[in-house]
C-alpha cells in the first residue's frame, strides 16, 4: 500500500477524483479519502481514469458517504474525535436512511462504516419480538400458522422464555 | 463534517469527462436492490444480512426466522456461533449441550461456514468435554473459523485440554480463550497460524514453548493479552514482528489462590510495538531497547532489578505519551527526560533517599501516589499541565518522636517543583491518631498555592487544627473539596461529614475562641459552593463578598442542613487568601 508519507502529503491532497451516483451528480473527492473505499481503490490502480460512475448508490447515500470518507482521510483529526464522528454520523438517522448507507458501503467497500453501521441497524432490532420487526419494517409475514408453529417448535429454545419486550 | 473536501461539480466540468463516463461503474454481482419492493429490509444481500445478524444473540438472530420464508434461510445461516450458557437454558445443562450439538451438526451437514465461534460453558463435565472434543476439531480445521473464543470458566485449576489439532487452523485470526489448558504436546508439531492477529489468553496453563512458537508462527500477530495464566516463565519477543499490543497480568480475580507462585521474565524488543502493559510480580527487562513507536507503557507492581535509571527516555522511547510506574521494586531513582510524555503517574518511589527528576516540557498531567514523595525535580514545561498528589499522611501522625516538620517541608519541596501546573492535592489519613503538633512557623518557606485541596479520612481530633496550621504554612488552597453524605455508612464516611463540619465551623463560622490559628485571619473571603441540581456547574450557595459572619448566618451549619443534599455531594469552600508580607505579624497570641 502507498502511504501518504511517502508520496508526500501535498501531492496526495491534489490528486482527485469524479464519482457520480446514479442520479447524475458529480462529487469531487481526494484521492485519500477515495481510497479509503476498497473497491475505488482497485479501480484507481487498474486505470488512470477520473470518473467513476457509481450506478446504484443516490445522490442523497454517495454525499453521506463522502463525508465520511473525507473526514476519515482527515490527518488533521485524532482518533477520539474520528471515533466521535461515526457516533454521531448514524445516530437518529432513520432505518432506509442506513439500509441505503450499509448497502452502499457494502458495494464500496467501506469496511469500517459498514460495520459501524449495520451495527446500528441490529441494535434497532435489539430486544424486539419479532411481530414487533415484522411491522416496523413491513415485512408480510407469508407463513401459514401451521408452518410458524412448527418453526416455534423446532427451536423451542429460542422461545421458551419470553423477556422481549414489544414497544 | 469536513464539507471543504466535499465539492459538488457543476455542468462544465461533466462535459468534459463524457469521454470517460462509461468505462467506470460497479454494479453489484446479485440483483440486490430494488426501490420498489414490498419491504424495507428483506431484500438486503444475504452478505449484508449476515452482518447484521452478527450483531444478535444467538437467540434473537434464530428468532429472526420467523419473519417471513426468506428469513428462514438467513437465519440459519448466519456464520456466527454464539451458545452462552449461563444466558438462556437456565441451568438444564443437557438442554444447553444438546442444542449446540445439533447446531454444530446442522452446519456441518450443510457444509456452512462458521466465521465467528464463541461458546460459554460454565461447569465442565463429562458430557461438555465429549463435544468439545467432538467439535473443536472439526470447527477449526474445516469451517474456516475466523474468531475462536472458548470461555470455560471454573473454580478449580482443573482445564480443559485443547487438542493440538487447534494448531492447524489456518484461517484463524483471533484467538480468545479462558481456563483452558494450550500445549503443542509434540515439539514436531508445527502451528499454522498464518493469519492469527490476536490472541487472548485468560487463566490458560501455557509452557514457555508452545507460547514461543506460537508466536514464531504468527508474522501477522498485533495483540497479545496474557491475563492470570500460568506455566510462562520467560517471554521474548524479538525483532520480525508485527506486535502492536501486549498486555501480561497476574492478577486473578476469582477465589482460588490469590497469587500465582511463578514469576515470569518478560523481555520485548519489537519495533512495532505502541502499548506495553505488565501488572504483578513479574520482572521486565529492557536493556535499552529501541521502541520508536511506544506510546503507552504501564508498569505496575513489577521488579524492575538493576535499572538504568534513563530509561524512559526519549534517546530510546521517543513517542511515549502515557507512562505509569506504580509501585515498582527496584526503582529507587527515576531520570526521565522525553519530550513527547503527556501524561506521567508514579506511584510509590517513596523510600529514604529515592530520586526523581523529570523533564518532560510536554506534560499535560503529572500524577503521584505515595506516603514520603521522594526528591523531585521538574525541569520547565511549555504547555500548561496539571499535576494531582494524593499522599498517604499516616505515618506523619504515627508517634510524637516522628519529625513532622520535615515531612511538611518535603511536602512543600514537592508542591514547589510543580507550582506551575494547577495543583489538586489529596492528604488520606486512615487510622485514628492523636499527637501533640507541635507550632510550626514555616520559617522561609513560601506557601504554594493549590487549586483544590481534598482531605479524606481524617479525623477532626484535638490535633486537626494543630495540623492545618502547619499544611496552611506550606500551601493556600484556592478551593477545599468536601464531601457529603445524607446517611454516612461506614467511617469513611462519617470522617468525611467530620471533616466537612469541621471547616465549615471553622472557616465560615469562625468561633471566636479559636481565632489564634493564623490561617482564619489569614483569609480574607470565604465562600462556599456546591453544584447545582441541573447541571456541572458550580455556584454560590451564599452571594460572594459577604462577611464571613453573613455567611455564617445565611448558612448555619447545623447536622439535619445536610438532608438537602443527595447521598453523597462535593461541596467546596472557596477562599480568598490574604497578601501576607510579614509572616511574624500573624503570630498565635499566646
Amino acid at each position: 500500500m502507498v502511504t501518504t508519507d511517502e508520496k508526500g502529503p501535498l501531492t496526495a491532497k491534489k490528486k482527485s477524483v469524479i464519482i457520480r451516483s446514479c442520479d447524475g451528480d458529480e462529487f469531487l473527492v481526494s484521492e485519500s479519502a477515495a481510497v479509503l473505499s476498497t473497491s475505488l481503490k482497485k479501480i484507481l490502480e487498474e486505470k488512470e481514469d477520473r470518473l467513476i460512475h457509481l450506478s446504484d448508490i443516490d445522490n442523497k447515500t454517495l454525499a453521506m458517504v463522502i463525508a465520511y470518507l473525507s473526514t476519515h482521510a482527515d490527518d488533521g483529526l485524532s482518533d477520539d474525535l474520528k471515533r466521535s464522528f461515526d457516533q454521531e454520523f448514524v445516530s437518529g438517522k432513520e432505518f432506509d436512511v442506513l439500509k441505503y448507507l450499509v448497502l452502499a458501503t457494502d458495494t464500496l467497500q467501506v469496511t469500517c462504516l459498514c460495520y459501524t453501521v449495520a451495527k446500528k441497524m441490529a441494535d434497532i432490532m435489539k430486544n424486539k419480538l419479532v411481530e414487533w420487526v415484522r411491522r416496523e419494517f413491513d415485512i408480510q409475514n407469508d407463513y401459514t400458522p401451521e408452518a410458524e408453529a412448527e418453526i416455534r417448535r423446532l427451536d423451542a429454545w429460542a422461545w421458551d422464555d419470553r423477556q422481549l419486550e414489544d414497544d | 463534517m469536513s464539507r471543504g473536501v466535499m465539492e459538488k461539480q457543476g455542468l462544465n466540468q461533466r462535459k468534459l469527462l463524457m469521454c470517460n463516463e462509461e468505462k467506470q461503474t460497479i454494479e453489484r454481482d446479485d440483483d440486490g436492490f430494488n426501490s420498489n419492493s414490498m419491504d424495507r429490509i428483506s431484500q438486503l444481500p444475504e452478505s449484508v444480512l449476515h452482518h447484521i445478524l452478527s450483531f444478535l444473540s444467538q437467540k434473537e438472530a434464530t428468532q429472526t426466522c420467523l419473519l417471513a420464508k426468506s428469513w428462514r434461510h438467513v437465519s440459519s445461516t448466519r456464520p456466527n456461533i454464539e451458545f452462552l450458557e449461563e444466558n438462556w437454558f437456565k441451568g438444564n445443562k443437557v438442554a444447553f449441550l444438546s442444542v449446540l450439538d445439533k447446531t454444530l451438526q446442522r452446519y456441518h451437514d450443510q457444509m456452512l461456514r462458521i466465521q465467528e465461534f464463541r461458546v460459554k460453558i460454565s461447569k465442565l463435565d463429562s458430557e461438555s468435554i465429549s463435544l468439545l472434543e467432538k467439535w473443536i476439531p472439526i470447527i477449526m480445521v474445516n469451517m474456516g473459523v475466523r474468531t475462536f473464543n472458548l470461555d470455560l470458566f471454573s473454580n478449580t485449576w482443573e482445564l480443559f485440554d485443547l487438542p493440538s489439532v487447534v494448531f492447524k487452523a489456518e484461517s484463524l485470526q483471533k484467538l480468545d480463550l479462558l481456563g483452558c489448558k494450550l500445549n503443542i504436546q509434540n515439539p514436531l508439531n508445527k502451528v499454522q497460524f498464518k493469519h492469527l492477529q490476536t490472541l487472548h489468553l485468560t487463566q490458560v496453563y501455557i509452557d514457555d514453548e508452545t507460547f514461543h512458537k506460537i508466536i514464531s508462527s504468527c508474522p501477522l500477530i498485533e495483540v497479545v493479552s496474557l491475563n492470570a495464566c500460568e506455566g510462562l516463565r520467560t517471554i521474548k519477543m524479538n525483532k520480525g514482528h508485527n506486535l502492536k499490543k501486549f498486555d501480561f497480568s497476574d492478577v486473578t480475580w476469582d477465589t482460588r489462590d490469590t497469587r500465582l507462585d511463578d514469576d515470569c521474565s518478560i523481555e520485548i524488543d519489537v519495533q512495532t510495538i505502541e502499548t506495553i502493559k505488565i501488572s504483578g510480580d513479574n520482572h521486565w527487562y529492557h536493556q535499552h531497547n529501541y521502541l520508536p513507536h511506544l506510546k503507552s507503557l504501564n508498569l505496575i507492581d513489577v521488579r524492575l532489578a538493576s535499572w538504568p535509571f534513563d530509561i524512559f527516555s526519549c534517546n530510546y522511547l521517543p513517542s511515549l505519551q502515557d507512562l505509569i510506574v506504580r509501585n515498582c521494586s527496584g526503582l529507587t531513582e527515576l531520570q526521565l527526560s522525553n519530550h513527547s510524555i503527556k501524561h506521567l503517574t508514579i506511584e510509590g518511589l517513596d523510600r529514604p533517599g529515592n530520586k526523581a527528576s523529570i523533564d518532560a516540557p510536554n506534560i499535560v498531567k503529572f500524577e503521584y501516589v505515595g506516603n514520603i514523595p521522594p526528591s523531585f525535580a521538574f525541569a520547565t514545561t511549555f504547555s500548561e499541565w496539571k499535576s494531582d498528589i494524593t499522599l498517604d499522611v499516616n505515618a506523619y501522625f504515627d508517634d510524637d518522636d516522628h519529625d513532622l516538620l520535615s515531612q511538611f517541608l518535603k511536602l512543600n519541596d514537592l508542591l514547589k517543583e510543580v507550582s506551575r501546573s494547577e495543583i489538586s492535592l489529596t492528604l488520606v489519613q486512615h487510622r485514628h491518631r492523636n499527637r501533640h503538633i507541635a507550632y510550626f512557623c514555616g520559617g522561609l518557606c513560601k506557601p504554594v498555592v493549590v487549586e483544590h485541596l481534598s482531605l479524606r479520612g481524617f479525623y477532626a481530633s484535638s490535633c486537626f487544627p494543630d495540623f492545618l496550621n502547619c499544611l496552611f504554612r506550606i500551601c493556600r488552597p484556592r478551593y477545599i473539596d468536601m464531601f457529603l453524605h445524607a446517611n454516612p455508612l461506614d467511617d469513611w464516611e462519617r470522617q468525611d461529614m467530620e471533616i466537612t463540619e469541621f471547616f465549615c465551623k471553622n472557616l465560615l463560622i469562625r468561633e471566636r475562641e479559636r481565632t489564634h490559628y493564623f490561617w482564619q485571619r489569614a483569609l480574607e473571603e470565604v465562600s462556599l459552593e456546591s453544584f447545582d441540581d441541573k447541571g456541572q456547574e458550580w455556584h454560590h450557595v451564599v452571594r460572594e463578598g459577604t462577611s464571613l459572619f453573613e455567611i455564617a448566618a445565611a448558612f448555619p451549619i447545623q447536622p439535619t442542613k445536610y438532608n438537602i443534599f443527595r447521598s453523597e455531594q462535593l461541596i467546596r469552600i472557596r477562599l480568598k487568601w490574604r497578601e501576607i508580607k510579614n509572616m511574624s505579624r500573624l503570630a498565635p497570641k499566646i
